[in-house]
């Protein structure tokens, strides 16, 4: 560890929401050089802790100095011109304005004389920092909302960047990134911390953490438990910290030998989305796990909504052998074929946050719970809801209670109920247990191994190769829009075997 | 944990299912005493219950395209030109041909407003504007001056504007509008996907077909609202129809449906802001206020009961002590 | 965004935006063209021309102050009651109060930056959601107007002061013309090229996204309500100086008031992609204002078919707009 002054610290801060005790007495300290990891499951108060420092938030109790004076910003401005600026979870680009906008926006100053701002100095100045980053392959004449999730996030990356903050932090921010881009951004942190900066890193990706970070600390339940460094410890003790249990049993399953049942549920022929994926074929038995790993730009994610045809603009059949209607045209097809698609992004295509548990739960099935397809009696809805939260073990107050109150763990418990519960034959997850803490990750394994042992078929796609190891009878692994390699379980996983190819 | 909630079911978890009530309760209260109770009067109640069925029929549609979060502004274009078609069709061949032609009018604007929307993807404001206001005025317009000679309302059309034809009609068509949007599948789609359009995409629902759906059904009842609009009316008025689309948002706004729509859209609090409306205004009326103040009143009723419904349900009662700019930075509650 | 092949550059956005212009402006000489000859060149004549460009002065200016409004988001139907009683008010100081032009001047744009300022606090403090917050005040503004001209008649008066010859400047087309490039170059470099700018469009772009870069929502919101309002309090004075006389409504007619300046700025949104926004409304504008003129000389009666064919257009805008559009949309 690169020892340093002390940069930052934290004493007794405590943040209250309503009756959660979010941030409670805190206390911690940061030194130059150094490279922090914070972790801890949803609810742990990462996220709070870090928009009272950025600025976002005020803390309810407690004081924070910087460099050895008191700090306490007004605002996301304040905290950067203190030196600590942050690149926040959720997407922070302004689609509508340029990236040289979004980049400067709030610092115009410097590029204004008499209130007009010379905009051709600003994409100038916008470019070169791209560049000094190595994030040059931007266009600077684009809008924010032309470039692709992980463009804009690089973006964010240079805005926090380009102040020359003595304290950076990033808020899952490699979450959204493929491999390369990830790596890019490690050797970002890395260079950082050589200049003697501090980084906080907040993520759900213990390996990667172990990995990255001098030191980590863990939060659990708005507490620090602990700060430890990396190179002592290792991510099943940082997991053990988290959950403050010794992680029983297995988190994946257990089998070495992959399993499946004799027909095929679905099966998938030269499906092909121009420009991100061609002619991909294979067939899904009941009773198999298939996972599909690659980078963001290998075209996994499309391809299970290719799967489910909810565009219009894939090529080539979809179909299921054992379903009346034989080849899919759309979604109702999949649906109807006893089939179910979960789409990556939970808040966006899954839940309806601001609605009570029992209407998200109903929705799918709505057209199942009316008599006759035709009438619609609350009760059933209710007990539909009820049982579904009995089942999968919802944390809630009821069934009344909006989505939107829900820890993201147990947001996806809602988000698999609402399919899980239906008769299903198939099913397609995407990234199942992104933004899930330990405890239900856990569950959600456990969860798919008995959906196995029931005979259903499951299509996993997924970025996190432990996850795809531990639980597939078979992995495909994607690169570049081809299927690149596909490997059995009876062969042996390795991390590396999947790398190789993935890249 | 669980049963505890089904003991408490009337919670007061959302004040926009309550405040409705409340406000109605006060307006009541208030007007009692100001007109000395003769707002109460048998006369008087016949005309709430009358003036009532226009908006209480175009609300009724309109309230499946709120509840998708969208926004259709056409009724009052709708009356004006259904109306006039209505009119002089129904003065020559009879109430049934009234009605077609209203149904027509209604449900072609729907249709194509519905398409136009979910098709196309105009925002709902913008094509409804652009429908009705603009284009289907200008058609109403046409239609007015192609007459000649003065056509005089036929007793038969007439008839219609009387209980015995209106109630029993009205009545059936609330039962099969709550049926609709409360107990079928369509209706929950509809709320849902006020909620969240994509999750109901990805949930494999038709959106685009419920959406023209839902278009289509509010033109229907603001085409069935013209027939009774134009059985009231002495003779064709360019004026016929102005502000009734705002009536009618009035009605539901006022009434605590989000204005995003979703699970907030209740048909009981169509119901119940339809008459505290009406009530406002007849109550103004018997107090002897003119035309204009009447106006000036009910935009301020509008404004307050709209903040009062939002605040409430954002923040509770606390949050009427937010009524200026406060330097204070407020505090959001991050996941 | 081809995700598959990241080194794969797009044609420069210049470009495409300069094809685009060429595109629009070919059609457009087309269409001219073609109306000039049905109408034996009367159209295209500097007379009808000039009568065009007069109608779009107000409009245009109108739409101007409402790009400043409507593009972090506000949708104000109110614009049009607030420019029947500022220009009411503007004849108030002017005759009434004796101040000549400085008090049509100063009562007319300060009226509209008081009441614009109570509609932006409505929206911003009270949280009353913009459309609705202008349908009250729309109400409320209306019926104020229609008591003080029940008030006049009472008295003996003309329901609304009629302006008289001698104060007429602003309704003369060389200081009409002068005006709208005026307030063009002013609304460009307003819009595009400085802070309160670049925060409008921000939060119209995604307002908690601008809020935690640092733009302050309250703010801006209300500076743009002044800067809206001057130009509306500009659009006013010509409007009334052009007219003499404005007379009260009710029943929100004073909506139809802003239709052609809402219609502007609708278009122009939809034709973003290949011109800048301030420009796009002086096109928009001009272009809407031409189409009118072609109707009537071509013998459409405005009031019915004209406002179909206004109807249409928005429409039709709208859609093209729309066209690649893959998100949801209300």
């Amino acid at each position: 560890m690169r020892t340093g002054d002390c940069v930052l610290k934290l004493r007794n801060i405590n943040k209250f929401f309503a009756s959660t005790h979010a941030n409670n007495n805190i206390s911690l300290t940061f030194n130059r050089g150094e490279v922090r990891g914070i972790v801890g499951e949803n609810g742990s108060g990462k996220s709070t802790l870090s928009s009272i420092i950025c600025g976002m938030q005020k803390a309810d109790s407690g004081e924070m100095f910087k460099d050895g004076k008191p700090y306490a910003p007004k605002s996301p401005l304040d905290a950067i011109s203190n030196g600590i600026s942050m690149v926040v979870q959720e997407l922070g680009v302004l689609t509508q304005l340029t990236i040289p906008l979004n980049i400067f926006i709030g610092r115009e100053k410097q590029f204004s004389k008499f209130g007009i701002i010379n905009t051709r100095k600003m994409k100038k100045a916008a470019q070169r920092e791209l560049e000094k980053f190595g994030l040059g392959v931007v266009d600077v004449d684009d809008y924010a909302g032309d470039l692709s999730i992980e463009h804009r996030k690089m973006v964010e990356l240079t805005k926090a960047l380009m102040v020359d903050p003595d304290v950076l932090i990033l808020d899952e921010i490699t979450q959204a990134l493929s491999r390369d881009n990830r790596d890019r951004v490690h050797k970002v942190i890395h260079d950082f911390a050589e200049k003697n900066k501090t980084v906080i890193v907040i993520t759900h990706d213990i390996e990667e953490i172990v990995e990255l970070a001098d030191t980590i600390t863990v939060l659990r339940d708005g507490q620090v438990v602990g700060t430890v460094k990396a190179s002592e410890t290792t991510p099943d003790k940082i997991k053990s910290m988290m959950i403050g249990r010794d992680l029983t049993g297995n988190y994946y399953r257990t089998e070495e030998e992959e399993t499946r049942g004799e027909n095929v549920i679905l099966s998938v022929k030269d499906l092909t989305l121009p420009g991100v994926f061609n002619d991909v074929s294979f067939d899904l038995y009941e009773g198999e796990i298939l996972a599909f790993c690659g980078l963001s730009d290998a075209g996994i994610h499309e391809l299970g909504e290719a799967i489910y045809k909810i565009g219009d603009k894939s090529q080539g059949k979809v179909l299921t052998p054992l379903a009346q209607k034989k080849e899919v045209e759309s979604p109702i097809d999949i649906i109807r074929a006893g089939g179910a698609y979960l789409s990556k992004d939970r808040d966006v295509a899954g839940l309806m946050l601001q609605a009570d548990i029992k209407t998200n739960i109903a929705i799918p099935s709505i057209r199942d719970l009316a008599k006759g397809g035709l009438f619609v009696k609350p009760k059933d809805v209710r007990k539909k809801a009820q049982d579904a939260v009995d089942t999968f073990e919802v944390k809630c107050t009821g069934i009344e209670q909006p989505v939107m109150r829900l820890s993201g763990g147990n947001k996806q418990k809602v988000n698999l109920s609402r399919w899980l519960t239906r008769d299903l034959k198939f099913i397609i997850l995407d990234c199942p247990t992104r933004g899930v803490d330990i405890g239900v990750k856990e569950y959600i394994y456990h969860v798919l191994a008995e959906a196995k042992d029931k005979g259903i078929g499951i299509i996993m796609i997924t970025d996190e190769l432990p996850e795809a190891i531990g639980m597939a009878d078979r992995i495909m692994v994607m690169h570049k829009g081809t299927i690149a390699k596909t490997i059995h379980r009876s062969e042996g996983f390795t991390e590396e075997s999947i790398i190789e190819v993935m890249i | 944990m669980n049963s505890r909630s089904q003991k408490f079911k009337f919670k007061i978890r959302d004040f926009n299912d309550v405040t409705p009530i409340l406000i109605f309760l006060i307006v009541v209260v208030f007007f009692g005493i100001a007109t000395q109770g003769r707002i109460f009067s048998p006369y008087n109640i016949k005309i709430l219950i009358d003036q009532s069925v226009t908006t209480l029929v175009a609300g009724m549609g309109m309230i499946f395209v709120i509840a998708l979060g969208g926004t259709d502004i056409t009724p009052g274009a709708v009356a004006a030109c259904g109306g006039f078609a209505t009119y002089l069709i129904g003065c020559k061949y009879g109430i049934l041909a009234a009605f077609a032609v209203a149904l027509l009018v209604g449900g072609a604007t729907g249709l194509l407003l519905g398409v136009v929307n979910a098709r196309f993807k105009v925002p709902s404001f913008m094509a409804s504007l652009a429908i009705g206001p603009i284009a289907l005025r200008g058609f109403a317009n046409i239609i007015l001056q192609s007459q000649e000679s003065e056509v005089i309302i036929t007793p038969e059309l007439v008839s219609i504007n009387t209980f015995p034809i209106k109630l029993p009609i009205v009545i059936t068509l609330l039962i099969i509008i709550v049926y609709l949007f409360h107990y079928s599948p369509f209706g929950y789609y509809c709320r849902a996907i006020g909620e969240n359009e994509s999750a109901v995409r990805y949930a494999g629902v038709n959106v685009r077909k419920i959406k023209i759906l839902a278009f289509l059904i509010s033109g229907l009842m603001s085409g069935f609202a013209t027939v009774f609009m134009v059985s009231r009316a002495s003779g064709l008025q360019t004026s016929l129809g102005t502000g009734f689309e705002m009536n009618v948002m009035m009605a539901i706004f006022v009434a605590g449906v989000p204005v995003t729509g979703g699970i907030g859209a209740k048909i009981y609090k169509l119901i119940v802001g339809a008459f505290t409306l009406l009530i406002l205004q007849t109550g103004m009326v018997l107090c002897g206020l003119t035309g204009s103040t009447i106006q000036l009143v009910r935009g301020l009723v509008l404004l307050s009961v709209v903040y009062l419904s939002v605040t409430l349900n954002n923040k509770g009662p606390e949050g009427l002590k937010n009524l200026f700019p406060s330097k204070k930075k407020k505090d959001t509650a991050n996941a | 965004m081809n995700t598959a092949n990241p080194s794969a550059k797009m044609p420069p956005r210049l470009k495409r935006r300069l094809i685009g212009m060429a595109v629009f402006f070919a059609i457009l000489c087309l269409i001219y063209v073609v109306i000039n000859i049905m109408t034996d060149g009367k159209f295209l004549s500097a007379f009808n021309i000039k009568t065009i460009i007069t109608h779009a002065v107000f409009s245009s200016i109108l739409a101007f102050g409402m790009s400043f409004i409507f593009s972090a988001g506000i949708i104000d139907l109110s614009i049009g009651a607030k420019v029947l009683l500022a220009s009411n008010v503007g004849l108030i100081f002017a005759y009434d109060f004796n101040l000549g032009y400085p008090g049509l001047l100063l009562g007319t744009i300060l009226c509209c930056i008081i009441l614009q300022l109570i509609s932006a606090w409505l929206v911003v403090s009270l949280k009353i959601p913009s459309w609705i917050a202008g349908l009250g005040v729309a109400l409320v503004l209306e019926a104020t107007l229609a008591e003080y001209s029940t008030g006049r008649i009472k008295s003996g008066l003309t329901s609304v002061i009629n302006m008289t010859d001698d104060m007429r400047l602003f309704g003369t087309t060389p200081v009409m013309f002068t005006m709208m490039i005026v307030c063009f170059i002013v609304a460009y470099i307003l819009f595009n090229y400085t802070k309160i700018g670049i925060n409008l469009r921000a939060i119209g772009s995604n307002a908690s996204v601008a809020q935690a870069m640092g733009v302050n929502y309250k703010k801006s919101i209300f500076i743009g309500a002044i800067v809206g309002a001057i130009f509306i309090g500009i659009a006013s004075v010509i409007q009334i100086s052009y007219n003499t006389k404005l007379e009260a409504v009710t029943g929100l007619s004073s909506m139809s008031r802003m239709f052609n300046s809402l219609a502007a700025v609708l278009l122009a949104q939809s034709i973003n992609r290949i011109f800048n926004n301030t420009i796009g409304i002086l096109v928009s504008s001009v272009v809407l204002m031409s189409v009118f003129n072609a109707l009537t000389m071509l013998g459409v009666p405005s009031g019915t078919w004209q406002t179909v064919v206004l109807g249409a257009i928005i429409v039709i805008c709208g859609i093209l707009a729309n066209i690649g559009n893959k998100g949801v949309v209300k």
